[in-house]
């Protein structure tokens, strides 16, 4: 039983050979971590599995629903933290439990602007598993989800993920962020 | 510092620039000699008053104020609908976008001679007031909606945004401050076209028409007296508008 399938893919950027004839089968439980160096293709390959770019060969079959957390925050203008979550989920839907999944319970009604970076990551992170969970997703994707926010935080918002029991697929640089996975995946160039 | 304190005393920036500029005028006034080519500001300003207390003024002002206003409501309201469709519908944007620079670039005047002759002379201020707002209110939405972040509606997309919720959220902060420049545009630019078409076409109860009659009977406090209020409503609608769009502001910060 795989959650996600990848045959023989090839990719490219222009001109740039961003993956030729890669592989890569994964199972449908637990939480998966893709390591590697700065322009090896994390995002390229997180992207192609939420079917944001298309392969020039090769296939990826994957769960329909998937839920995605860009490498970039992507928050919307002039909202408050409480606003960015609700922006994505039904009306009436408690928010409550996922901010303080990564601790911003007390920043509900606070606008993005005044957040710092590593708040800002946190706010993206806690939208993109309220959706997942809300909307029944069968696969989170993280891209980068623990830029900025400090290893101690880092391994309580895991817990939280963990007992979300969706299968997790994130990439990280630092090691201490790719120990909490269960399975580790080494992208090269 | 200097500098600084006089800038930021109000009083001071109305009055210096007023003073300065009526010593000019009527120093003008006093070298040429002849209320009939330059009346003095004093006789302007008598005229004015005389105006001010008629029947006449306040529903020739009022009557200018609205043609010109709704005119440019809808003509903006069409800029904004068809920024919206050009942006969306590459086809749209083929066939429309010529015609709305050809419009932008025909000379007023011309345009009000060929409307005047398709429609009665009564709504022709309006039309041209519409026709001159359309393409400038088109031009700025369409840049605000060309300039959204193309990351922000993948994102909008990935978590299955509503189209409304992804107008309310991504395009409205995107496009707003071009909106509101382009209604800054508009409002004088109806104003200046809306009054030269009631001058050609002189519909009645229109300030354009006393202006004209102004003119034709050699009345040049009462040109000037009535080119006065057309600066003033202009003016006065400008702040409206913008008082307006400021609460509104204040409001949308409040509810986020």
């Amino acid at each position: 039983m795989t959650v996600l399938k990848i045959e023989n893919i090839t990719f490219c950027y222009g001109e740039k050979v961003v993956f030729e004839n890669f592989s890569l089968d994964l199972p449908d439980d637990g939480i998966i971590a893709i390591s590697g160096e700065s322009g090896c293709g994390k995002t390229t390959l997180l992207r192609l599995i939420a079917g944001l770019e298309k392969p020039q060969s090769g296939s990826i079959e994957s769960p329909g629903s998937i839920a995605f957390m860009f490498q970039e925050n992507r928050l919307l203008p002039s909202l408050d933290v409480s606003g960015q979550l609700e922006a994505v989920l039904s009306k009436g839907t408690d928010i409550t439990k996922y901010l303080k999944s990564v601790e911003l319970e007390d920043e509900t009604h606070t606008q993005i602007e005044k957040l710092s970076g590593g708040m800002k990551r946190r706010v993206s992170l806690a939208r993109c598993l309220a959706f997942a969970e809300v909307c029944h997703k069968s696969l989170i994707l993280l891209d980068e989800p623990f830029t900025g926010i400090d290893s101690e935080r880092v391994m309580r918002i895991m817990e939280f993920i963990r007992a979300l029991k969706i299968p997790v697929i994130y990439s990280a640089h630092d090691k201490e962020a790719l120990e909490l996975a269960d399975i580790k995946i080494a992208v090269r160039n | 510092m200097k500098t600084s304190t006089l800038r930021n005393n109000w009083v001071l920036r109305i009055l210096l620039p007023t003073v300065f500029w009526l010593a000019i005028w009527q120093i003008a006034a006093t070298i040429v000699g002849q209320e009939l080519l330059i009346p003095t500001p004093v006789a302007v300003l008598k005229r004015f008053c005389e105006l001010v207390v008629t029947t006449d003024f306040w529903i020739a002002a009022g009557m200018s104020l609205l043609r010109i206003f709704v005119g440019a409501f809808l003509g903006g309201l069409l800029g904004i609908i068809l920024a919206a469709t050009t942006c969306r519908f590459s086809v749209v944007d083929m066939i429309v976008s010529p015609a709305l620079r050809v419009i932008r670039a025909i000379p007023v005047a011309s345009f009000i001679i060929l409307v005047l002759l398709w429609i009665r002379k009564g709504a022709v201020p309006a039309v041209i007031s519409g026709l001159m707002v359309m393409p400038v209110m088109w031009e700025s939405v369409s840049v605000g909606i060309e300039s959204v972040d193309r990351e922000l509606l993948e994102m909008a997309d990935c978590y299955d945004m509503g189209w409304l919720a992804k107008i309310r959220r991504i395009y409205m902060p995107s496009v707003k401050p071009n909106l509101i420049g382009g209604i800054r545009n508009c409002v004088g630019l109806a104003w200046k076209s809306g009054v030269a078409a009631e001058v050609l076409c002189l519909p009645k109860n229109a300030v354009g028409s006393q202006v004209y009659y102004s003119k034709i009977y050699l009345e040049t406090p009462s040109l000037f007296a009535w080119t006065i209020t057309v600066v003033i409503l202009s003016l006065v609608l400008e702040k409206l508008i913008f008082l307006i769009l400021r609460d509104r502001k204040a409001g949308d910060s409040l509810e986020n």
